[in-house]
């Protein structure tokens, strides 16, 4: 996974790609790779680029994890395609990732605008 | 726990359960056709759609790794995946992965069975709970020494182990034990067994739980008792459950069975104990009181148990300080206590045992020379001809660690395999040993456990890694190019490889040559036990002993046994078929009588021993003296020595006659002089191989000696033992005597030699063995690597011999090099160690010509089999099909 910001390449945290997959499949229900992709890059506003080589073993790892289920399905395009749905211990990792960027951000956010927080 | 969930996920992915290759194959290739999809709708073309969309994903077969990767555990697989192309490499080039797997696992197999048996022999705790807490005690003397001994020196007197008993605070429990050989009579048979006779505590020492009945305690010291073995009781008694109160006649003596000992005991010494007796009661039927009462005379091994958290200083220093009051009664004398873990073997066996342990080491190591070298020279072989195939894995790409992973991938297949040959091997060496040596209780106890699995696979991993690594360095360093070509097998590279084969036979062939020489040494050494070389005939001499007949019912005193032997020996002396009889206080091979002498009344006393002969002694012998007489009757003050002392107090033979010998009054301090009369050879009376020490002979006086033997030469087919027990009957009814040829003890005492001898052997055959597989494999391999090139020889018109000549130069030069190898090497160590070598051989010269002559005829023979064998197949290659073959 990369991120571009006009042509530059910035390292994404650590975990970051895990809340993004979950959080998209929240949001969108059973979702296939590519859609997921798809619908990652729009979020991001283009400004992450997802390999399927990336994505795949991701998206294993969360199923391995049991945060994720798959299952054969039937794509728009009417092909075989594997679609993916949060678990029920999946929807609870969701809330706690969640819960913990947003208390990384807050705390990162007080050290970029001291005075607003202040 | 996720992370523990996924692992598994992960490891059961390795065997293929989860998300199949094509799926994932499938997943990706939609992800493909949905991109390409989108691609169409923004307005390109389909076939452009389909380009870009290949374009931007990359290549699909580096994506689905990337994927395979997360399925599996990538290590596992990359690893799994070298050991299947490793099984592969190795069953093409099956002849050369047998033979070296054959050779290996002999090798290590035997090396493992051997050095189990040493462990467990010479180090191996006894067979009782919390053994680690059991001493051996035993002293050593320096300065003057004046000491009886039956045994070994090291050993105590009955006063001196009660003294120990007694004082001791830091030892639980102290027992002494003395191990004898007995007659069991029963229903008219005669049987030996191996007795233990004990101090009550002995049992408490070694805490064992009986299987039957009970065991000895200490209120058994007056009580004609015994326990006997699991052994005894299966085989003698049939596992009777009421075995407990039936007699058991030992010596001419009645005890009463009152238990059995359990079957994972068997005593504390080599030899399996049959029977354990109460020392005091054995002795005293024996009419032995006397050396319960002797506080010089060292006969007694003595055990103890540690109180759990005595410290070993503690205890060296309480043994120390009962040493010290020990010897005030002996000026001069300074005694020093060894405290010592209780194994098996006490501290001078252990040497023995070491000695032979040490010279089966070193067959040992010669043995995995032997072997390493057999299998680095196949795998080196084997190695030459796989140039081409490891060019062909660079030159696609593989990286140099790939091909180094495969090597050890297949270096571990050799192992292991090794190992499980090795340990079939084990087992098997063991349950020969069992059956063949004279320990075979022991031996027959000995299971190879998880250490020496362990060591079994150590060893297969040292040595193989050792052997396959070395040819594997040679195979990296390719050139791809002439390897592609096959260039490697004609003359350009061939000759280093080829000497460098030459060189390993050539190691077999010494090492082999060496262990070869060592057995028919051995062998030789033995048999000139029945040469003449102990300095006198052992034919038709036997050594009589009355049997204590002792009444336990009416508790009568034994007969005096003095008597008894010397009217015996007057009785047999008559009668023609007895060339000669005499009476001795020590029969030949029957024990040393330690003493001290001087040349004069001022000189310092050296230690020497002595023996208590009659007048016939030499004569029944047949030794004539070196110069002078013997006694006359009633000589008392007269003494004859031997060579050995003449020469060391007066130079030579002749000077010492009419001299005076000053030598300890019987039961005294003092020094009396004696008038030397004759001098005799040096014999050999204590050891085979090794001379006697200085020794002097004094008159044993008629009657006087409760222990004395009788010592018989009869003519040639007399009926020694029919003769001799007629006679008995004929002095005492019903007094029974024990009649052994010089040749039966004899033959006891070379019982560590046959040991030695035996293991030698085995190795030796081993080595044969495996330098004839080793040799045969290489050779065998040889030939099919130069299939083509034996083709050529024969269109061009070869005869068969040429060729036959050809392929046993292959070999014949690594065997001369090695021969002349094993020549020096053995010329090196009989110049080194001639003197000890010479001893254990029973005199026989290290560079025997006739053992030389039987290892390079059995190698010999072996190796041209060995090459023939293979070489056969070289003759019957049709040139047409060589030069077709690829």
């Amino acid at each position: 996974m990369s991120d571009r910001k006009g042509g530059e390449r910035l390292d994404i945290w650590q975990g970051t790609l895990t809340l993004m997959v979950l959080k998209t499949l929240e949001a969108l229900g059973p979702q296939h790779g590519f859609g997921l992709a798809r619908r990652i890059e729009q979020t991001s506003g283009h400004r992450v680029v997802l390999n399927p080589g990336t994505l795949y073993p991701t998206l294993l790892k969360l199923e391995q994890e049991g945060y994720i289920a798959s299952e054969w399905g039937t794509s728009e395009n009417n092909r075989r395609a594997r679609f993916y749905r949060l678990t029920r211990a999946g929807r609870r990792q969701v809330g706690r990732e969640e819960a913990a960027w947003l208390d990384a951000a807050e705390m990162v956010g007080r050290f970029l605008a001291p005075k607003a927080t202040s | 726990m996720r992370g523990v969930r996924a692992w598994l996920l992960r490891l059961a992915g390795l065997v293929g359960a989860g998300r199949s290759d094509a799926e994932i194959r499938e997943e990706v290739e939609t992800h493909r056709s949905l991109l390409a999809a989108e691609y169409e709708q923004a307005g390109m073309l389909a076939e452009e759609a389909r380009r870009r969309a290949a374009a931007d994903l990359g290549s699909l077969s580096a994506i689905s790794a990337a994927y395979q990767d997360r399925r599996g555990v990538p290590v596992i697989e990359t690893t799994l995946r070298h050991f299947r192309m490793a099984a592969r490499s190795l069953q093409r080039s099956s002849v050369a992965s047998v033979s070296t797997v054959l050779v290996l696992g002999l090798g290590i197999g035997a090396a493992t069975a051997v050095l189990a048996v040493f462990q467990a022999i010479a180090w191996g705790d006894l067979t009782v709970p919390s053994a680690g807490d059991v001493v051996r005690l035993s002293q050593r003397f320096d300065g003057v020494v004046d000491r009886r001994v039956q045994g070994q020196v090291d050993r105590f007197s009955y006063p001196e182990f009660e003294a120990y008993r007694v004082a001791t605070r830091t030892l639980a429990g102290v027992a002494a034990v003395k191990h004898d050989r007995m007659v069991w009579r029963r229903d008219g048979e005669e049987r030996p067994v191996r007795a233990a006779k004990v101090t009550g505590d002995y049992f408490r020492v070694l805490p064992v739980r009986p299987d039957i009945g009970r065991l000895l305690a200490p209120d058994d010291a007056r009580n004609p008792v015994a326990v006997i073995s699991h052994r005894l009781w299966t085989r003698a008694f049939g596992a009777e459950p009421d075995v407990t109160g039936r007699p058991i006649d030992l010596d001419g003596v009645p005890y009463t069975v009152i238990g059995v000992a359990p079957g994972s005991f068997s005593g504390t010494e080599l030899e399996a104990t049959d029977v354990w007796l109460p020392l005091e009661v054995a002795h005293a039927a024996q009419g032995r009181d006397a050396m319960l009462a002797d506080r010089n005379l060292s006969w007694l091994q003595v055990l103890a148990r540690v109180e759990s958290g005595a410290p070993m200083p503690q205890l060296k220093a309480e043994a120390a300080l009962i040493a010290g009051q020990l010897e005030r009664e002996y000026p001069g004398r300074r005694t020093t206590i060894r405290v010592s873990r209780a194994t098996r073997l006490d501290d001078a066996l252990r040497g023995k045992a070491l000695a032979v342990g040490a010279l089966a080491s070193l067959a040992i190591g010669i043995l995995f020379l032997v072997c390493g070298s057999n299998a680095a020279s196949v795998l080196m072989a084997r190695g030459t001809t796989r140039r081409r195939e490891i060019a062909v894995r660079v030159a696609l790409g593989a990286a140099p660690r790939h091909v180094v992973w495969l090597l050890l991938a297949e270096m571990s297949l050799i192992g292991l395999a090794s190992a499980g040959v090795g340990l079939v091997v084990c087992f098997a060496t063991l349950r020969t040993f069992a059956s063949v040596l004279p320990i075979g209780d022991i031996m027959a106890g000995i299971r190879p456990d998880a250490g020496v699995f362990g060591l079994t696979l150590a060893t297969a991993s040292v040595v193989t890694f050792a052997c396959g690594l070395a040819p594997g360095r040679q195979l990296l360093r390719v050139d791809c190019l002439p390897d592609l070509k096959g260039e490697e097998s004609f003359v350009g590279r061939r000759l280093p490889a080829l000497r460098l084969r030459q060189g390993l036979i050539a190691l077999q062939v010494c090492v082999s040559v060496v262990l070869l020489v060592a057995v028919a040494l051995l062998g030789r050494g033995i048999g000139q036990i029945w040469n003449a070389s102990l300095g006198y005939a052992t034919l038709g001499l036997f050594v009589i002993q009355p049997d204590a007949n002792w009444d336990a019912a009416t508790g009568s005193r034994p007969r005096d046994r003095g008597d008894f032997s010397w009217q015996l020996a007057t009785v047999l002396a008559s009668d023609s078929r007895v060339r000669a009889v005499t009476l001795v206080t020590l029969a030949p091979f029957a024990g040393t009588g330690h003493s001290r002498a001087a040349p004069g009344p001022d000189v310092p006393v050296a230690a020497v021993h002595f023996n208590d002969v009659d007048a016939r002694y030499f004569e029944t012998l047949d030794v004539p003296l070196v110069a002078g007489r013997s006694f006359l009757p009633g000589e008392a003050d007269a003494v004859v020595v031997n060579s050995a002392l003449a020469r060391r107090f007066w130079g030579e033979d002749r000077s010492a006659l009419d001299r005076l010998l000053y030598v300890p009054s019987r039961g005294t301090e003092t020094m009396r002089p004696l008038r030397v009369v004759g001098v005799s050879p040096t014999l050999q009376t204590r050891d085979v191989g090794i001379p006697d020490e200085p020794t002097y002979y004094t008159l044993l006086t008629p009657r006087a000696s409760g222990t004395s033997f009788v010592v018989l030469r009869a003519r040639e087919g007399a009926p020694v033992r029919q003769l001799a027990s007629d006679a008995a009957q004929g002095i005492a009814p019903g007094q029974s005597i024990s009649v052994a040829s010089l040749d039966d003890r004899l033959r006891a005492s070379t019982g560590e030699l046959r040991v030695a001898l035996g293991v030698l052997a085995f190795l030796g055959a081993l080595a044969v063995l495996v330098a004839a597989v080793g040799i045969h494999g290489l050779i065998a391999f040889t030939i099919s690597a130069r299939f083509r090139e034996i083709g050529v020889c024969r269109t061009l018109g070869a005869a068969p011999t040429q060729v036959l000549r050809l392929i046993l130069g292959w070999t014949m030069t690594g065997v001369t090099l090695g021969t002349i190898g094993a020549v020096i090497l053995t010329v090196a160590a009989s110049t080194l160690l001639g003197g000890e070598l010479q001893g254990l051989l029973n005199g026989l010269s290290p560079l025997d010509p006739l053992s030389f002559l039987f290892a390079v005829s059995v190698l010999g023979l072996s190796v041209a089999l060995a090459t023939y064998l293979p070489a056969r197949r070289a003759l019957g290659i049709a040139p047409v099909a060589a030069l077709r073959s690829e």
